[in-house]
């Protein structure tokens, strides 16, 4: 099944999606939104918003309860392995084996991927490609377990091979908390690099918006399950007459958000 | 004086509250408790066999002369509360055709060599499967209510051949002994390789979510089901070298305690069916260790409800003490089919085959569930969903213990 809009097909389309988690607690309560290729998308919101619902539906961990999302013409309820093969997803809480090296876990993550799609000779390429962009010394991710691993080295790593393997969408939830100033400026350089040059939609979410809005070509704001605005930053500083896009931020939660929690 | 109850109290909370030291408390009690009716029916099976109770005792002579002391020491064993008679005809099988389970057979010219010291019975029990102490226990008893009727001051002994007759084959009684040792000891070894691979099994799925590393995994281009059978395959084969640590170990230390482990009459077949046995078990136990470990947080709270949730593998085992039912349909319970392999001199091995076979498919159905609730989002919201339902319940548990520390600190 292939959903095309106009002229362009997009990489993520997300309808209507609902999620009551089985407590009983209603995380979502209709959110659509589209990505389109190569595009950097971010979702924004208080803690507690529904943005890793969000993400975590769309990389088939949970099952929404209504609505639907379809990665690349394939719809993630139906065809989660396919989806699957298209998706990469870097979770909140950044981990990693605590018995594998940092290289060895590139391979078991990086090689999943490519025997997926066939491409098992690559996997070598592939490997030194992602040890490259985390950043950190090759001696280190050759020979140190992970559990040595500091928090930041841990998220490098995990954000290295989300975009090595070239997803038609890398989903990373707060890829900077936690990272230090440069840290996250070289990552967003990557970022950057991956969605412009090889054509890797990725959508994110982040608490900082001096990030989004030099990261993201657009943004939807989420409150309490539901997008309350959405379009280019500039196009949402300007709506609301703000300064940037904090203050666009702080003035829609207040108009349309209920509380800014 | 303060700060050291402050701390105390603190140093208990960590380990009171920690879910395998709870287990680590409890299961020694469970263990006692649950064993204690298996040990408790077996011990009066032998004090029951040691009185002769129920049997029925035949004294058979082989001569006309000790037919006569064969009544008069059925007469004897009558007075005592034994269903006793004499009989003649030399032929032990034909009194247990005739409904005696216990027939002693007094040996050629037994007058004779009695006088002079040198009295010989042979003894034959007719026993099951499914009573084996009691078996085991009913030669001796027969022997020494015999002697006593025929040397109440115990000053001419009687020598003895005892004989097992067990699903119409004829064991020594060392034989059957060693049998019923080397049985008990293959059925307990099992231990070795069930919690071990029980453990294992909620490590592997422990770890995923104290190392944050479940939802990567479950979203990468993998069949979930192939997920379950790595982990489950992986906890079996670690499993089976802490059992081949195990019983090597254990090999080493009874031969140098001078009971070394005799084969006992099992054949490669029946070894080999064992291992398979061991495999399915601890397969069983991986599979069932994985699933109670999905709605566990931490590695160590997988392991502990792994630990209790494999823990009536263990009731089985006790069975082999009490009597083991030897039946098809029995051969279908879960973790019986080590104990069928470890019988299979005495029932043959059809049951253990049986066993394997409906254990195996009981294996694979909780395999499949498993990979099934890896297919659901039970995998990732498994402990939130249990934490809230508690909550729901409202079940706020408060150790008593520690409210009542907290107020003495
Ligand atoms: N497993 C769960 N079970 C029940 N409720 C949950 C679960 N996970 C998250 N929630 C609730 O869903 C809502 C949205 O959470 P989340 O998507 O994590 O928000 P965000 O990522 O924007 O901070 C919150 O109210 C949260 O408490
Ligand atoms: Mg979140």
């Amino acid at each position: 099944m292939v959903l095309v809009l106009g002229d362009e097909a997009a990489v993520l389309v997300v309808r209507d999606l609902v999620k009551r988690y089985s407590g009983g607690v209603t995380a979502l309560r209709g959110i659509s939104f589209s990505v389109e290729k190569g595009e950097v998308f971010g979702l924004v919101g208080p803690n507690g918003a529904g943005k890793s619902t969000t993400f975590k539906i769309i990389a088939t961990l949970l099952k929404p309860s209504s609505g639907t999302v379809v990665v690349d013409g394939v719809d993630v309820v139906r065809e989660p392995l396919e989806a699957r093969k298209r998706i990469t997803f870097v979770p909140e809480e950044v981990g990693g084996y605590r018995r594998l090296t940092g290289l060895e876990y590139l391979r078991f993550i990086i090689s999943a991927y490519l025997s997926a799609r066939g491409e098992e000779r690559g996997i070598d390429r592939v490997v030194v490609e992602a040890a490259k962009l985390t950043g950190l010394d090759y001696e280190t991710l050759a020979s140190t377990k992970m559990s040595d691993y500091s928090k930041g080295m841990k998220r490098r790593v995990q954000v290295a091979w989300a975009l090595v393997v070239r997803p038609r969408l890398a989903i990373l939830d707060e890829p900077t908390s936690g990272l230090d100033v440069e840290a996250s400026y070289e990552l967003r350089r990557i970022i950057k690099e991956y969605a412009k040059t090889h054509g890797v939609s990725v959508l994110l979410s982040s608490h900082n918006m001096l990030e989004v809005e030099h990261l993201c070509d657009r943004v939807a704001l989420i409150s309490r399950g539901r997008i309350i605005e959405e379009g280019s930053p500039r196009e949402i500083v300007e709506k609301y007459g703000a300064e940037n896009l904090e203050e666009a931020y702080m003035k829609a939660m207040k108009q349309r958000g209920g509380s800014v929690a | 004086m303060h700060s050291l109850g402050m701390l105390l109290r603190k140093e208990l909370y960590t380990l009171l509250r920690e879910p395998m030291v709870r287990v680590m408390i409890i299961l020694p009690f469970i263990i006692y408790a649950s064993m204690s009716p298996f040990y408790g029916s077996a011990v009066k099976q032998v004090e029951e066999a040691a009185k002769l109770h129920g049997a029925r005792l035949a004294i058979v002579a082989c001569s006309k002369e000790d037919l006569n002391v064969a009544k008069t020491i059925a007469a004897m064993l009558r007075a005592k509360g034994v269903n006793a008679s004499a009989l003649s005809g030399c032929n032990p099988l034909d009194a247990m055709r005739r409904g005696y389970n216990v027939v002693v057979v007094l040996g050629k010219n037994f007058v004779q060599n009695l006088v002079a010291g040198k009295a010989r019975v042979e003894i034959y029990v007719k026993g099951s499967v499914s009573s084996l102490s009691k078996t085991l226990a009913l030669p001796g008893a027969a022997l020494s209510y015999v002697s006593q009727a025929l040397s109440p001051s115990n000053r001419t002994r009687v020598e003895a051949q005892e004989y097992l007759v067990v699903n119409n084959r004829v064991w020594s009684y060392e034989q059957l002994n060693n049998l019923y040792g080397t049985a008990n000891f293959l059925t307990f070894a099992v231990f070795f390789i069930i919690f071990p691979a029980a453990s294992l099994g909620a490590t592997l799925i422990g770890a995923e979510r104290e190392e944050r590393t479940l939802e990567v995994l479950f979203s990468l281009p993998i069949r979930r089901r192939d997920i379950a059978v790595a982990k489950s395959v992986a906890a079996l084969l670690a499993g089976l070298l802490t059992a081949v640590s195990a019983i090597a170990g254990i090999a080493i230390f009874m031969s140098k305690i001078g009971a070394p482990l005799r084969a006992s009459g099992y054949t490669w077949g029946d070894i080999g069916l064992y291992a398979a046995a061991i495999g399915v078990e601890a397969l069983l136990a991986a599979v069932l260790a994985l699933i109670v470990g999905l709605f566990s947080t931490t590695m160590r709270g997988a392991q502990a409800a792994a630990s209790i949730v494999v823990f009536p593998a263990f009731i089985p085992a006790f069975l082999l003490v009490t009597g083991l039912p030897v039946s098809y349909l029995f051969a279908a319970v879960p973790f019986t089919a080590t104990l069928y392999a470890a019988l299979s001199p005495l029932i043959g091995s059809s049951y253990t085959v049986a066993a394997l076979v409906a254990q195996g498919a009981e294996t694979l159905a909780a395999l499949a569930v498993l990979a099934w609730l890896l297919e659901t989002e039970v995998a990732v919201t498994g402990p939130e969903t249990l934490k809230r339902l508690r909550k729901r319940l409202g079940r706020r548990r408060r150790g008593g213990l520690m409210t009542f520390l907290a107020r003495r600190a």
